[in-house]
């Protein structure tokens, strides 16, 4: 706890610079909201109205482009943390020349940029038709996450003292039943950092699904949003109403995984914590 | 329980050497305590003989059976961490049964067995919380069930008080002797605080550098030092120690004037010696001062003072007294002792050999 100030006033100036850069932030959301929630060109209803939605659930395949995105984005999110968790687990714990390559390994491959692989990767995946499938963007997510993910999975591990693995062992666990029941138990905030992580990747993401998915069926929602766009004209309420539901799940994310961000995983189980 | 043997153990860490060629003998059923200063290797012998650190060459053996690659667990070793190590995410219940329930007991037997060893450390209250709402003592007590309810042969502490307050860490130690005399289990205690070592251990074992400096009983390390690290180690406060020379005929000369005949010991004429002497064994009546000081700093502890004097040769010396005198700053203190309280240490830093116990006087001497 930090102390408190006895004479404790408002501090303006502070207030005022988060008021300016809050608004600058929020005010692309808002109108986002608000635009999606105006009467459709051509009708005569005012005020607002839900009928951009309505257009858009009834008149276009955005509930299948929905459940796309939520697909290949948990199965990214999975996948990479079924990979991450044992492998940032290494490169917490273990020391070595292995080790130390394989860290190099993910550092080099996360500094190049995806759009380096998008040809060839084409090129691999139409051999095996991964081309126009959700399957094959999921690997891509994957692939993508993984380094990040890994790096994140063992900063956390670095948190956890390893005197309670230590202790596990002295009661009896093998190195891999005190990974499972004593190290991952305790890594709750960090498993959520890095799902939450690898979900928003292949859910923000629109260059590798453009290159890769090519029929109406296959589409995630940014490439459903995009044929909203006709040539001549634009009719901006149901973009604006697909671009609301596409904000709607990380919203949901952070507002109930939230909580589990403050909270540190190990709290009482060392002397002074 | 167990006997335990390390033969020839050597610890090194790339050319870093932390233990070096030790043999010990840890006898069954014994407390045995392993004392020394932050990086003597003492934490990293207790983790070898506990396994959870590879030994580099050497043997350990448990009741005689080489156990170098035996895991924890299959040693039958129980350990405290200095940290408690408790599982945050477990009940305190779940937290003692844990090792019981990875070697397969059935609930009833955990169940039993975890009230039994919540009785005998008074923690009954404390079993459905979490680790997180205990205080220090108490997590320290659940570490310490942890350890008691598996039954181990070998009891492992490390530093297991060093994260409680002065208080609480008097009270532990105490009830840590209380269970070593109840299960009479071999016990193996690190330390850094020579006070814990003294009053808990059978067995003290000083390291150095990764070395034995010296193993006996409290009372052997105490008025046998077998050296100047283990004379100042052991003892609070410190030994004093000043620079002197044998003049021949067991005469010894000290820097800070006057003179000591010290009779019996294996010296050389001319040798420069070290003479040790413990502040409670100094007198400071006039007619038996063999040196005097000038009291800088007096530290009263109410029984007992501590005068820090400096002496003529800048040497510096701490004098207790008891209640009749009472020294204050700027004070000449005349400072005289018992030769039979003497410690000669050589040059090396090696304690003096003793010829014959007879040869030993009990006299005061003067100032010259």
């Amino acid at each position: 706890m930090t102390p408190t100030n006895p004479k404790k006033r408002p501090d303006w100036a502070r207030t005022i610079l988060l008021l300016i850069i809050s608004t600058v932030l929020l005010s692309p959301l808002c109108a986002v909201f608000w635009l999606s929630l105006r009467p459709r060109l051509g009708t005569d209803i005012a005020g607002p109205t839900f009928t951009n939605f309505v257009y858009i659930f009834r008149n276009t395949e955005v509930l299948l482009w929905l459940s796309n995105s939520l697909g290949v984005s948990l199965i990214a999110a999975v996948c990479s943390l079924i990979v991450a968790a044992p492998a940032g687990y290494v490169l917490s714990r273990a020391r070595g020349r292995a080790v130390n390559a394989f860290s190099l390994t993910i550092f080099a491959v996360q500094s190049l940029p995806v759009i380096v692989f998008i040809i060839p990767l084409f090129v691999m995946f139409a051999q095996v038709s991964l081309v126009d499938s959700l399957a094959g963007v999921a690997i891509i997510y994957v692939a993508t996450s993984i380094s990040v993910a890994c790096w994140m999975m063992a900063a956390y591990f670095d948190s956890i003292p390893k005197d309670l693995e230590e202790a596990a062992w002295i009661d009896g666990c093998s190195v891999f039943t005190t990974f499972v029941r004593i190290v991952l138990r305790n890594s709750l905030p960090g498993i959520l950092s890095v799902m939450i992580f690898s979900f928003l990747l292949a859910w923000n993401d629109y260059l590798i699904a453009l290159v890769f998915l090519r029929s109406d069926s296959q589409f995630t929602l940014p490439i459903g949003l995009q044929t909203f766009f006709q040539q001549n004209q634009t009719d901006w309420g149901p973009v604006m109403a697909c671009a609301v539901i596409m904000m709607l799940p990380p919203i949901l994310v952070f507002a109930t995984l939230n909580r589990f961000f403050s909270v540190g995983g190990v709290g009482g189980s060392l002397a002074g914590r | 329980m167990a006997r335990i043997e390390l033969k020839n153990v050597s610890k090194s860490y790339g050319n870093h050497e932390v233990v070096w060629d030790l043999d010990l003998v840890i006898p069954d059923g014994s407390l045995t305590v392993f004392v020394g200063p932050s990086g003597c290797g003492k934490s990293t012998l207790l983790r070898m003989i506990a396994g959870l650190e590879d030994i580099s060459a050497g043997d350990v053996l448990f009741d005689g059976e080489r156990a170098n690659d035996v895991s924890p667990v299959r040693r039958g070793v129980a350990m405290v961490f200095q940290n408690y190590a408790l599982y945050p995410h477990l009940t305190v219940r779940d937290n003692i049964g844990f090792g019981l329930k990875m070697a397969g007991a059935g609930k009833d037997e955990i169940r039993e067995r975890v009230d039994e060893a919540a009785d005998t450390l008074h923690i009954e209250p404390l079993l459905d919380r979490r680790p997180a709402a205990l205080s220090g003592g108490q997590r320290q007590r659940v570490a310490i069930g942890r350890a008691i309810v598996r039954d181990p042969t070998v009891f492992l502490f490390d530093e297991p008080l060093s994260n409680l307050d002065a208080e609480l860490r008097v009270v532990m130690r105490v009830e840590i002797a209380k269970l070593h005399q109840q299960l009479r289990a071999t016990m193996i205690y690190v330390t850094h605080d020579q006070v814990e070592a003294m009053t808990l251990a059978d067995q003290i074992v000083v390291l150095r550098a990764g070395q034995i400096e010296q193993i006996g009983t409290a009372d052997e390390l105490f008025s046998e030092p077998r050296n100047l690290f283990v004379a100042g180690f052991i003892g609070s406060p410190q030994m004093n120690f000043l620079k002197g020379r044998h003049i021949g005929g067991g005469n010894i000369e000290l820097a800070a004037g006057g003179r000591l005949h010290m009779p019996g010991h294996e010296l050389a004429d001319g040798e420069p010696v070290t003479v040790g002497i413990r502040p409670e064994h100094i007198v400071t009546q006039s007619e038996t001062s063999l040196v005097s000081g000038r009291v800088d700093v007096v530290e009263n502890l109410g029984g007992v003072r501590f005068a820090h004097t400096t002496l003529p040769s800048d040497e510096t010396m701490v004098v207790e007294s008891r209640a009749d005198v009472r020294p204050k700053p700027g004070d000449n203190l005349s400072i005289g002792f018992s030769n039979r309280h003497v410690h000669i240490f050589r040059e090396s830093g090696e304690a003096a050999n003793r010829l014959t116990e007879s040869a030993i006087g009990d006299s005061f001497r003067r100032v010259e």
